[in-house]
């Protein structure tokens, strides 16, 4: 991630967040925490067969970082390294894969909500979960769409 | 597919010659997607095998050019292995289903061309069911929902000549 998004991410979302960062469903999926505790850096791939694996063990751990260091959790998708190359903004392939992007923010969302925990803080708090789509320095935060999403399931449960 | 399972889908109409089934066998880890039509026909799918993943809307195509008005039965089983809450509480174990029936719904419309376009035009042919071991819920109106939620991703709507 280039440090104008990294910035842009900190000033809309906190100081104090944990984030996730997806290229889609056939690429490099990367987490990262910031806060107080200092930044770390760990590494997934979506193509390695472990990867479920790789991706609950980080929803076990997700707990952690929200309840002890009271962490949002900032799920963003890089739309030029998703699509392979840059879209085009005067037809609407851009938007097209700003679309697609989030479809694949969601599915990381839904692979955290997996945990337990994780799902009792996002039906109390589906603020504290943010979904973002950036392409080059340009970023854009789908503020209602954590809400839209547990909206659509909550009416369904018993 | 347990048999009790398919006794009652049967027994509801939703077994009919319609029907595109996509059984999810394993929801996260490393999902596993079955597809067949009525004639028993069975593709496996596991998506976290490489690439295999983008086939599954050319499969369940294939068995839609059998039938133009073909329904889509998604059915995730709570007790199937691979499920994280299979013995957790009933309200987290539905939700965790019905997310997986919703991540497979995204794998199909990730690109809007055949049956995934014919899907987004006809929400109501989507049927959503959960099961637990002989136990069936069917989330009434749920299809519909999800391709609401999907839709409203997409800034542009998608053609609805099909």
């Amino acid at each position: 991630m280039n440090p104008v998004i990294w910035e842009k991410v900190h000033k809309h979302c906190g100081k104090t967040i944990s984030v996730l960062e997806t290229a889609g469903s056939a690429s490099p999926i990367v987490a990262r925490c910031s806060g107080n505790h200092g930044d770390s850096t760990i590494w997934y791939y979506e193509n390695n067969r472990d990867l479920y694996f790789r991706l609950n063990y980080l929803a076990d751990n997700t707990p952690f970082a929200i309840k002890t260091l009271k962490m949002k959790v900032v799920i963003l998708c890089d739309m030029e390294r998703f699509f392979g190359r840059k879209p085009s903004t005067d037809s609407n392939e851009a938007a097209s894969v700003r679309t697609k992007a989030l479809l694949a923010c969601i599915h990381v969302l839904n692979i955290l909500l997996t945990n337990g925990e994780v799902l009792t803080h996002f039906t109390d708090h589906p603020e504290n979960f943010i979904l973002g789509t950036y392409l080059g320095d340009e970023i854009v935060f789908h503020e209602e769409l954590s809400k839209e999403f547990l909206l659509l399931l909550v009416d369904q449960l018993p | 597919m347990k048999p009790e399972i398919e006794e009652k889908l049967t027994a509801l109409g939703l077994l009919d010659a319609d029907i595109c089934l996509l059984e999810i066998e394993k929801a996260w880890t490393v999902p596993t997607y079955v597809v067949r039509d009525i004639d028993g026909l069975k593709y496996w799918y596991c998506a976290g095998n490489g690439d295999r993943v983008h086939e599954l809307p050319n499969a369940l195509e294939s068995v839609r050019h059998k039938h133009r008005n073909a329904r889509l039965l998604i059915i995730c089983d709570r007790s199937v292995d691979g499920m994280y809450c299979k013995h957790g509480p009933e309200k987290e174990s539905i939700a965790e289903a019905l997310r997986a029936c919703l991540s497979a719904l995204m794998l199909l419309v990730h690109d809007y061309y055949g049956f995934q376009r014919y899907l987004l035009a006809n929400p109501d042919k989507i049927i959503i069911v959960t099961s637990y071991y002989d136990e069936l819920t069917v989330h009434e109106g749920m299809g519909a929902k999800m391709i609401a939620f999907l839709k409203s991703l997409a800034p542009e709507e998608p053609d609805e000549d099909e």
